[in-house]
Formats: structure tokens, C-alpha cells, sequence
């Protein structure tokens, strides 16, 4: 099935998105960092199936790993020495930890942005920064239609130039480049012819009057406003909690964080909240589902 | 009421003494289809033009174009926009932005609906059109033809009172030209829009128009219904005769006074009325016998696997045929079955994974590019633009000489040979190969080397492509 989240609304998706990123890049707060780890794995894995698989535990998990071993074997801060290398630097604990750490940020935020490409398609960019700059909506849009139209038609035009001998593939060096630059050549007057049709296209259909609209098919409903605020609740309220100092971690020299307690705990619940609300979203809606056929 | 009423049009363009529209008069009236049909270059896209002024190109105009009662200069640039709708030849040029939605609803955006108007519209547009499936798809994706459907659907999205069509199938495989064209007759029939058509597929378009003009050198040389028209150039043996479809040229080959067959179906009931008192001689002609098999094929191909890539399922599966010299093949079929492909592996472009490919006995893998090419194979491609570098046809046909050992006379003697072969006249050869009729002169190139296999792709682009298999 289709994930639920994806169909919001843009907004939606991309404050999601933007809290999360900050969270993860911010916080070095270790229990933060797991939940931040975890919970993109998680919803990864829920988005993309056996392949966020693979990709999470092939790729990513070794990656952490040398990561994790190369900060102390280069960081000798912290003053709980476990050991000397051969070298004669110290192997700390505080090191180990700050690798593990770093390491796991990194992976998350990786498999955040896999996460990201997948829900934020270029339409749902175009749209919300179209909203900023109305004209750069279109632009985008006309640029996002010209770039696979080009790259077809440079295959064609060098298939068309190697059926003739003038491909880049024929000649010495500076025959090929000769070559290079008429197809280039061909490519631009090609484009320049065509855009004048274009022009022609979008003048016949009206460009250009006063007063253009911007229409989009997305659509701001209830459950997009239940699902912005509670995104907002959540984010804002670990940001406050943040910044008095509730998430605060010190790794150097000695390790320190905010002392336990029931706030704290709260801040990491509602963080995990938020990190799982696509997750929570899709469950829910597969779970609606299936209620009203059992109805029937 | 009539939609266009033309009176007495003349148009000429800026420093060019030749008059494209000649005293061009005549009345459309609202809810007609009409077929505007007429050798290439005869001014039919230039008078389509007058007719929309935001499209209508600079030079010395006279004559006086009304629409809907009003003189068309008066009309402002919106209510033209909304109420004229114009389909241009290229499917692809004609798309502005990268999703089908986005597309249906530029024009309405222009005009400046709001949003909640424009999604009724596209959704309305959407339907009519069969749209909803691919709906959301990137246009990139689309076939050809999805893509002159995306643009007339999304012309229709603001609700023209006509709707104004330049060769739009041009560029369509035939299945697909053939869609396209009913979608047409369906726009018509049920939401009386008025259709002005210029067509070279007269065989579909006829059936559908109400009337049918003809253009020759700037004027209309006929006016009137299909059958009528198709009576009157037989009658002044024009050349445009040759354009009408089938029923209507067996009808004229044979003397008689019945009614002039339009469809294949008329043509039927026509021939049975016609055997009732006449004797129909039933003698055969001979088909075409085929090539013996003590000559050598030019080309053979045996039992070609090939597949775009790994995952990808098989385009062409195991073809085997062999063209022998002086033979002219088609490769017939429907979009997508590999017809493409397949000259691209007998060209070498691309290798079958299992099979062979021989050319002149030889595998084609093992002979270089530069040999291949040279006088033994020409590609043409799918679109003319593809091999044009100059701004003249001249100066393109000089330019594929370049680079070769070549005396100048040879080189002049060359370019005389392809352009007296392909019927270029010296005129031509000077003009601007920008030009609609792109594909009618651009095989010269390929020609110039002397090759002893031709393939092209796609030969629908051809129009007269008859011409062009005799003179080889």
C-alpha cells in the first residue's frame, strides 16, 4: 500500500521533515540520537520495504561502524583513559562514545533524507516555494519538463551523428571533439527552434495577460490541520524543552547530561512522537480501513 | 451565425515578393467542420494563422477577418485566448510544464480562474478526454500521442467556441493520428465547437467534415462536401486528386453517375450498385514475385534477441529476414513493437544479445564505423533536426562534404546530383530550413555518400516517400 503520509499536503510533509532534520542534526543527546536512528529506520523501511532493508543494514550499519572506530583512533580528548595505542596517544572512553554518536547521527540523517526523497517529489517542492514566488513555480515546473526532454534528445541527435560518422565515438581526439561540439550545436539551435513553438504555445493559451492564477491540485483538509498542529505541538514542545537545556549532553573532558527525570522523559516520548507520526499516520489509516470492510 | 466570415484576404511576407494568400474569401459557420487540405507550402498554416492573431505571423495583410460578427483585430488578447483555440504540429513543443495537470490547467491560470474553478474544469477536461489515468504522470512519460491528446484537452480546458487544428497527426503513428482525429469528431458532435483542420490524412479526417477546402498557391481551388470536392479536382485533374481517399479515386477511375463513395463502407455499397449493371472484369494482376535465392542479401538477419537492458523484458524476439539488392522492405507494426529497435540492430547502433546481423556477408560488429557508414548503410532518423547544422539547406548539403578528400567540383557535382534526385530546385536549397516541410528534403544528406542499404524510420513522417523509392 501506497504510505498514508505521502498524500498530505506538502506543508505537511515538509514541516515534518524540516523538524526532524533539525532534531537529528542538534540534539547529540544519546537517547535522542537512538530514537532519531531507530525511528528512520523504522519508517524506511516502512516506506521502501527490502530495499530500505538492504540498503539500511548493507550499507549504512558498516558505514557506522567505521565511523564509530575512526573518531578514537584520531579524538584522544576526555579524561577517562582506557588504554594507550601503540602510538603512545590515549584511547578514551569519551571518544568511543563521541564516535558512536557521530556515527549514528550521520546514519539517521542519510536514511532521513531517503525518506524525504521519497515523500517530497518535485511537484510538492515546486508547489510550496511556488507559493513564496508565484513566476518561480512555472519556471521550475518548465525546467523540471526540459531537462528529460534534453537528455533524450542529445541520445538521439549523437545516434543520428554516428549513423552518419560524426559521433563522438569516431575519429582521433579532435575529430571527436569537432564532433562534440556539433552535436552540441545542433542541440542548441534544436532547443531554440523549439522554444519558439513553446512561446507560441503558451501565448495562444493566454501567458502573459494580467492576473495569472497559480492552481495546484493539493488540497488543505481537516486531517492536514489535525496532523500540522500535532507536529507542531510535538516539535515545539521538545524545541522549548531543547533550549532550556532539558536534551543537553557534554562529552568532553568527562560525560554529563540533564539529570533524569520525569520531564526529560516527556521530551524524549513526545520526540519519538514525532519522529513516528508518518508511521503512526500510515498504521492508523490501514487500521480505518480495515475496520469499515469489516463493517460490511 | 458564422464563427469566420474572410473577406478578400491577401498576405505576403516582409521582402518576399511571392504572395502566400491570394484573395482568400469565405465563411465558416458555427458548429461546421472543416477540412482545409493542399500541397505543402500552398499557405494553409499561414491563413490557420491569420486566424488567431496572437499566432499570425508579420507581413503585408489585407482583407478583413471577422469572428463571430466582429472584426478579429478588436478582439482582445483574453477573450482570443479563451475563445480560439489553436493545435500546433509538434506534440512535444507544444507542452509547457512537466506534469499532466499542471499542463490542463496553464491556460486557466493565465486567464486568472481560481483554483476551485480550475479544478472543476481540468477534472471535467480530464474525463472527456480520458485523462484520468495518467493524470498525475510526468509528461515525459506519455507516448506521442498521449501528448497531442494532453494538448488538445488542455486547449479544451478553457472552452473555445472553435478550435483550430495545424496538421496535428503529423507527427502521430497511425493508430494513434486515428484517435486523435475522432477525439476531434467527438468534440465536434458533442459540444459543437467548430473544427478548422488542415490534414494530410484525408482518409480519416474526410468521413468526419461537413466541407472540405482545398488550397492551391495561395487560394481556395475548391469548396464544398467531401464528395463534391473529390468530383471537382478529378474533374480539373489536380493534383490534390491523389491525396483523397481510395473509394473516392476507384470511383473517379470508373465512368459512371452514381454517388461519389466517401468511407470505405460507401465505397462497398458504391461497388455493389455499380456490379449490378455492369460486367467487373476479375482478372488478377500479379503480385510481386519474390527475389530468388541465388543472389546475396544486402542484409540478413537471423533469429536477433535484444533487450534494452537485463531486468527489461525482450523488445525484439528472435527476428530473421533478408533484404536482397534493389528491394524495398517495409517493417510494418504498432507503436511499440520493436520496429525501431530493430533497425537499430541492423545498423549497428545496438547489439543483439543473442542472433546475428550480416551485411554483405559480413557480421556488422566487426565492421568499423567509419567503413559502415561511409558507403555501405544510412540511417535516417526519426526527426530531421537531428542532422541539420546550417542555416540553409545549401550550406547542410556543403557541410556534409567537409572533411573529405573531396576537389571542388566533385563536391559541387556531388550536391547537384542529390538535389536534382531529390527534386531540390536551386531556390530551395537557398531558404531557411526551419520549415514545417522539414522531412521532405532532408534524406539528401544521407544520399550524398552513395550508400547501398537505406533505412528509415517511421516513413509516416514521408509524404512522399513515393517519389523518393523510385528516384532510388
Amino acid at each position: 500500500m501506497k504510505d498514508a503520509f505521502s498524500s498530505y499536503h506538502p506543508l505537511v510533509n515538509f514541516s515534518y521533515f524540516v523538524f526532524v532534520f533539525a532534531f537529528s542534526m542538534v540534539f547529540m543527546y544519546p537517547v535522542c540520537l537512538g530514537i532519531s536512528l531507530v525511528c528512520s529506520f523504522i519508517y524506511s523501511i516502512s516506506l521502501r520495504g527490502k530495499r530500505a532493508v538492504k540498503f539500511n543494514f548493507v550499507f549504512l550499519l558498516p558505514m557506522m561502524l567505521v565511523t564509530a572506530i575512526i573518531n578514537p583512533a584520531f579524538n584522544h580528548e576526555g579524561a577517562t583513559i582506557l588504554m594507550y595505542l601503540h602510538t603512545g596517544n590515549p584511547l578514551t572512553l569519551e571518544s568511543i562514545v563521541y564516535g558512536i554518536a557521530a556515527s549514528a547521527m550521520l546514519a539517521a540523517m542519510v536514511c532521513w533524507f531517503s525518506c524525504y526523497n521519497e515523500i517530497m517529489t518535485s511537484d510538492k517542492f515546486v508547489y510550496l516555494f511556488g507559493r513564496i514566488i508565484p513566476s518561480l513555480s512555472l519556471i521550475l515546473s518548465m525546467a523540471l519538463r526540459f531537462i528529460p526532454r534534453f537528455k533524450t534528445r542529445i541520445k538521439e541527435v549523437s545516434e543520428a551523428q554516428r549513423c552518419i560518422g560524426r559521433d563522438v565515438s569516431n575519429g582521433s581526439i579532435i575529430e571527436r571533439a569537432g564532433h562534440g561540439i556539433r552535436i552540441l550545436s545542433i542541440m542548441i539551435t534544436w532547443s531554440l527552434e523549439n522554444a519558439i513553438e513553446t512561446a507560441d504555445s503558451m501565448r495562444s493559451r493566454g501567458y502573459g495577460l494580467q492576473g495569472r492564477t497559480a492552481f495546484s491540485i493539493y488540497k488543505f483538509d481537516r486531517r492536514d490541520k489535525k496532523a500540522l498542529i500535532s507536529i507542531f505541538i510535538l516539535g515545539m514542545f521538545v524545541l522549548i524543552g531543547g533550549i532550556l537545556g532539558g536534551l543537553k549532553w557534554r562529552y568532553f573532558p568527562t560525560m554529563k547530561g540533564a539529570s533524569l527525570g520525569i520531564i526529560n522523559i516527556s521530551l524524549w516520548l513526545a520526540y519519538m512522537g514525532l519522529c513516528l507520526v508518518p508511521v503512526i499516520v500510515h498504521r492508523e489509516e490501514e487500521r480505518q480501513w480495515k475496520a469499515t470492510q469489516s463493517k460490511i | 451565425m458564422e464563427s469566420y466570415t474572410i473577406k478578400n484576404l491577401m498576405f505576403s511576407y516582409p521582402q518576399q515578393e511571392r504572395i502566400v494568400i491570394d484573395g482568400v474569401s469565405l465563411s465558416v459557420s458555427k458548429g461546421e467542420f472543416v477540412v482545409l487540405c493542399g500541397p505543402s507550402g500552398c499557405g494553409k498554416t499561414t491563413l490557420l494563422r491569420q486566424l488567431k492573431t496572437v499566432l499570425a505571423p508579420h507581413g503585408n495583410r489585407k482583407g478583413n477577418i471577422f469572428f463571430e460578427g466582429k472584426l478579429l483585430d478588436e478582439l482582445d488578447q483574453r477573450e482570443q485566448s479563451s475563445r480560439i483555440g489553436f493545435v500546433m504540429q509538434s506534440p512535444e513543443n507544444q507542452i509547457v510544464t512537466d506534469k499532466v495537470w499542471h499542463e490542463l490547467a496553464f491556460g486557466l491560470e493565465s486567464l486568472g480562474y481560481s483554483t476551485p474553478a480550475i479544478r472543476l474544469r481540468v477534472a471535467e477536461m480530464a474525463s472527456f478526454f480520458g485523462i484520468q489515468n495518467w493524470f498525475y504522470k510526468n509528461v515525459s512519460e506519455l507516448s506521442g500521442g498521449q501528448k497531442q491528446l494532453l494538448n488538445l484537452a488542455s486547449i479544451m480546458a478553457m472552452q473555445p467556441s472553435v478550435l483550430i487544428l495545424d496538421e496535428p497527426t503529423s507527427q502521430l503513428d497511425p493508430i494513434a493520428a486515428a484517435d486523435f482525429l475522432s477525439t476531434v469528431g467527438k468534440i465536434n458532435r458533442e459540444l459543437g465547437v467548430t473544427v478548422i483542420l488542415t490534414e494530410h490524412r484525408l482518409e480519416e479526417a474526410m468521413p468526419l467534415a461537413d466541407r472540405v477546402l482545398v488550397m492551391d498557391e495561395g487560394k481556395i481551388i475548391a469548396d464544398g462536401m467531401p464528395k463534391e470536392v473529390g468530383q471537382m479536382l478529378d474533374r480539373e485533374n489536380h493534383r490534390m486528386f491523389y491525396a483523397m481517399p481510395v473509394p473516392m479515386r476507384v470511383y473517379a477511375g470508373v465512368p459512371n453517375n452514381l454517388d461519389c463513395p466517401v468511407t470505405v463502407r460507401d465505397g462497398r455499397q458504391w461497388l455493389d450498385l455499380f456490379s449490378k449493371d455492369h460486367v467487373i472484369n476479375s482478372e488478377k494482376i500479379n503480385s510481386h514475385v519474390a527475389l530468388t535465392s541465388d543472389i546475396s542479401p544486402s542484409v540478413e538477419i537471423k533469429e536477433a534477441w535484444f533487450k534494452y537492458e537485463k531486468e527489461l523484458p525482450d523488445v525484439v524476439k528472435g527476428a530473421s529476414f533478408a533484404a536482397y539488392p534493389g528491394e524495398i522492405l517495409a517493417i510494418l507494426g504498432g507503436n511499440g513493437t520493436g520496429k525501431t529497435t530493430t533497425l537499430s540492430l541492423l545498423s549497428g547502433l545496438n547489439r543483439p544479445y543473442r542472433g546475428k546481423v550480416m551485411v554483405h556477408g559480413k557480421e556488422i560488429s566487426n565492421i568499423p564505423d567509419s567503413e559502415k557508414f561511409e558507403n555501405m548503410l544510412g540511417v535516417l532518423p526519426q526527426n530531421p533536426q537531428s542532422l541539420f547544422v546550417k542555416k540553409t539547406v545549401e550550406l547542410d548539403l556543403y557541410e556534409m562534404l567537409k572533411g573529405k578528400k573531396l576537389s571542388k567540383d566533385e563536391q559541387h557535382k556531388r550536391v547537384r546530383r542529390v538535389s536534382n534526385l531529390c527534386g531540390l530546385t536551386y531556390s530551395y536549397c537557398r531558404n531557411f530550413n526551419i520549415n514545417s516541410n522539414t522531412p521532405d528534403y532532408f534524406y539528401r544528406s544521407i544520399l550524398f555518400k552513395r550508400q547501398k542499404i537505406l533505412f528509415y524510420i517511421s516513413s509516416h513522417y514521408f509524404r512522399n516517400y513515393d517519389s523518393f523509392c523510385h528516384d532510388f
